[in-house]
């Protein structure tokens, strides 16, 4: 069985509205990042590959499975869907079990299932409430132990910081690292950048319904030669050092980073400045860190569609 | 796999369950389950009411009654004939009414004046009977009711005026033809007239007297009926009130204990002019006794203003019972004037009533509208609450899903359309006696019909539900479906035989087990709503409905397999 989320030429029209289009991609596991705006396909592509809409064009297969057959697709894959709503008059522990009972699972299996996903998901003890009663973060996590229940080896996660504090964040993107670790395929869905830059090992970028770029960050970012890398160096004396970056040729423009301890220096050959530094570093002053400024989906992003579409 | 699909099921029906009979908006269901079994319940109270009143008046009777001794009391009969046959009353009401007397205003005999005017040759009816005499004819009013001959007797003298009727159990009245009848040549100041109407008041009759001349007269009369047999007097202007009787005859030679009238009619006429003819209206209703011309002197113009006068008559109201049925008398002057028996039990025409609230209320509305409510909103309701991807996304066949959705629908269904229907057939039992019910269960085909309601009822939930659940899957809204349904199967009877087939009601319709009759006069197409003209076996019936429901869950089931999830296009 493969373990990859494959995309063959999938296109999804609603009506005339585009949902994606043209879309190839073959997702390996690790956590795998889609991230776009509002609008860019992102849950779309989620729904594609759960079954709950048919592509226009083009085949799915998930870990080799067709989203046709839900119900070998659900054995293998949970979605927590942004779809805030749940059927009528289930407390949160209830709505998990009747999942699993749902699946097949007998009464026994899917109430150990269902208290051991609550408890993951630091629900427990709000399990016995009517979700009605939730909070926007509670319902959130309910969605997650239901998605989470059954152990599958693909997590589908749309939005899934949305609506948690900061601490909660902080939990989720360890739960969902662990989870990673596990062997599972986590799939997330974000317009939050930052919250899926630390945690992803891919990304794919969307927009307008098509896919701008995929692969690992730093990959991503190697293909867009035309943009100048910006790179931070901490050092001792700044203003020193930038006047010996500004002789290389590599060097398009250094600005003195606003606490006085830095520079943030763009150039359009990365390798020619590295070797550079290491001129400089000999002759005296103290560099404390060289790391690259925009090495990150936010920028990727920003390169790729153009600071509108990154401000969104 | 079996095993699994059926679990899954099984956790399917236990959520849809909760959904359905605790959901708020489908209370209206069960008002719709219940209503019948309320009025069945009012009902039974009421009778069991009366039949406690019935058991305390045959308490006091002078003797044990039966039915038949009940229904031998008839119109007519009087004071003592009652008493004798059935004792004394144990309830008697009796108070004075004033009543309205007509007055006899013409006085019999001969001596009066004018110019009689010849009907005979006119004659097209036998409207005056001897008493007691057998006479084939349609008498005076076309039912074989006519005069008494004893009580009007040959001549009458009205305000001085002579008039002479034709002879009895012979063509002696003439009714409007638009025929003109011939007048004794002459020069008059008035025509007067004997006569009355059928099924009146008869309104507006043209009557015209044409003189040698050409010119004519013309008048527009309304006439009252003939007897005191239902119909309402009215005020006709020219017309008063010549001869009162107390009964008319009948062709087999009985008397009707009804009063009968003969009125009278004034026509004045331009005294200068010559008369030929007098012309009667077109209307068999309109029947003229006797006629007489009269001239400025002779006799005096009739007047309405005497034919009333008022008198104190003893009433009276008699209360007798079996035990079961109950017999209301009311007795005018010593004599029953009417009877109202009503029957405690009356089997055929309660279990006739039950089959019309089951099949016109019950099968075609109740549980219609209450599949519609629960079998529509299995997917749609889910739509639009947005909670259908929570079943989507589970490891379940679409189709095991759907199959699991309509049992959790049809055991809804039935548990509230078969319970309640369980609850009228016990409701409907009760309302009898120990005896009238096992009489009606064990011997009338009571358990069998009651099992066959069930029945239909169960299956009427299948076939529903089969369409309303392709229904919520198909349409958005679940109006223009809900309607083309109702109307197909409205329709089913006008509709051609193969597409009959296709309908639930067709085959339900078969499985009744109780006929409804269709009394003669019913219009056709309501007729053709009653009737059964073209019934099926009772296993075809039930394949029918079985293999229709399945016909559409398989078609169904490549539906749902193409279903998404779309939330904002709903």
């Amino acid at each position: 069985m493969s373990d990859r989320i494959v995309f063959e030429d999938v296109s999804k029209f609603y009506g005339e509205i585009l949902g994606v289009n043209r879309v190839n991609l073959s997702i390996p596991p690790g956590v795998t990042s889609l991230v776009g705006p509002n609008g860019s396909g992102k849950t779309t592509l989620m729904n594609l590959m759960t079954g709950l809409v048919r592509p226009t064009r083009g085949r799915i297969r998930v870990l080799g499975i067709a989203p046709t057959e839900p119900d070998k697709l659900f054995k293998v894959l949970g979605y927590s869907t942004q779809f805030d709503s749940f059927p009528k008059g289930l407390s949160g522990f209830q709505f998990v079990y009747s999942y699993l009972r749902l699946a097949g699972k007998d009464a026994q299996t899917a109430d150990l299932l269902a208290r051991r996903a609550i408890e993951r998901a630091n629900l427990t003890e709000a399990a016995e409430r009517n979700v009605a009663g939730y909070s926007k973060g509670m319902r959130q996590r309910i969605r997650l132990a239901q998605a989470l229940s059954h152990n599958p080896r693909v997590l589908v996660l749309d939005e899934p910081m949305n609506g948690l504090d900061p601490l909660a964040r902080a939990e989720m993107m360890a739960l969902f690292r662990s989870v990673a670790d596990e062997g599972c395929s986590v799939i997330i869905s974000s317009h939050i950048l930052h919250e899926v830059d630390a945690l992803s090992d891919q990304v794919i970028l969307l927009s307008n319904g098509y896919v701008v770029a995929e692969g690992t960050i730093h990959s991503v970012r190697d293909e867009i030669r035309e943009h100048p890398a910006q790179i931070l160096v901490r050092c001792d004396r700044p203003r020193d050092l930038a006047a010996k970056m500004m002789e290389s040729e590599a060097t398009i423009e250094v600005r003195i980073h606003n606490d006085e301890r830095g520079l943030l220096i763009k150039t359009k050959d990365a390798d020619r400045f590295y070797l550079a530094m290491n001129r400089i570093a000999v002759n005296g002053i103290q560099i404390e860190s060289v790391a690259p400024a925009d090495d990150d989906v936010n920028s990727v992003y920003e390169y790729l569609i153009g600071n509108d579409e990154a401000a969104r | 796999m079996m095993k699994l699909w059926w679990d899954q099921i099984k956790a399917v029906i236990r959520l849809e369950m909760r959904k359905t009979f605790f959901a708020r908006r489908g209370l209206w269901i069960y008002v719709l389950a219940l209503l019948p079994l309320l009025l069945f319940v009012i009902h039974a109270v009421v009778v069991s009411r009366e039949q406690g009143q019935n058991r305390e008046i045959a308490s006091h009777n002078e003797r044990p009654l039966s039915y038949q001794d009940l229904s031998a009391i008839k119109p007519g009969m009087t004071r003592d004939e009652v008493v004798a046959r059935l004792g004394k009353p144990s309830v008697r009401l009796h108070w004075n009414q004033r009543k309205t007397i007509r007055l006899t205003t013409a006085l019999t005999g001969t001596g009066g004046v004018g110019t009689p005017v010849n009907l005979a040759p006119a004659y097209n009816l036998t409207g005056i009977y001897n008493d007691g005499t057998v006479d084939n004819n349609d008498g005076f009013d076309g039912a074989g009711f006519g005069y008494s001959s004893n009580l009007l007797t040959p001549n009458r003298v009205l305000d001085g005026i002579q008039f002479n009727f034709g002879p009895a159990n012979q063509p002696d009245a003439v009714f409007g033809a638009g025929q003109a009848i011939k007048l004794p040549a002459g020069r008059f100041a008035r025509l007067q007239m004997l006569a009355a109407g059928i099924y009146g008041p008869v309104s507006n009759q043209p009557i015209t007297v044409t003189y040698s001349d050409g010119s004519n007269s013309s008048f527009t009369q309304g006439l009252n009926d003939w007897c005191n047999c239902g119909a309402t007097q009215t005020d006709e202007s020219g017309e008063s009130l010549a001869v009162t009787m107390p009964y008319r005859d009948s062709r087999d030679g009985t008397q009707d204990k009804q009063e009968s009238y003969v009125y009278a009619y004034t026509f004045t006429l331009d005294p200068a002019k010559t008369v030929q003819s007098v012309s009667l209206p077109d209307n068999r209703n309109v029947v003229v006794l006797a006629a007489t011309l009269a001239t400025q002197g002779q006799g005096t113009k009739a007047s309405s203003a005497r034919q009333v006068t008022f008198a104190e008559v003893p009433h009276e109201n008699y209360r007798y019972s079996d035990g079961t049925s109950a017999l209301s008398l009311d007795l005018e002057d010593g004599k029953v004037r009417s009877i109202r028996i009503n029957q405690g039990y009356n089997l055929p025409e309660d279990s006739i009533v039950f089959a019309g609230v089951f099949q016109f209320f019950y099968l075609r509305l109740a549980i219609f509208f209450g599949c519609l409510g629960i079998f529509m909103n299995l997917f749609r309701g889910e739509i639009l609450d947005k909670s259908l991807h929570f079943y989507f996304l589970a490891p379940i066949r679409r189709d095991v899903l759907m199959v699991g959705k309509f049992l959790a629908g049809l055991l809804a269904t039935c548990t509230i359309f078969v319970t309640s229907e369980l609850l009228q057939i016990l409701v409907f039992n009760w309302q009898f006696g120990p005896n009238a019910r096992a009489l009606y269960l064990y011997q009338n085909h009571g358990l069998e019909q009651g099992a066959a309601y069930l029945g239909v009822t169960a299956l009427a939930c299948l076939g529903y539900g089969a369409f309303f659940l392709a229904a919520g899957m198909l349409f958005k809204n679940p109006i223009l479906p809900a309607a083309s349904i109702l109307v197909w199967e409205a329709a089913n009877p006008f509709l051609p035989a193969l597409l009959k087939k296709f309908s639930v009601i067709y085959y339900l319709k078969t499985l009744c087990p109780v006929e409804i009759p269709t009394p003669p006069g019913t219009p056709p197409l309501l007729a053709l709503l009653v009737s059964n003209p073209d019934p099926v076996s009772t296993p075809v019936a039930i394949l029918g409905i079985m293999v229709m429901a399945l016909l559409i869950l398989y078609v169904s089931s490549f539906q749902v397999r193409r279903m998404e999830i779309n939330y904002t296009s709903e």
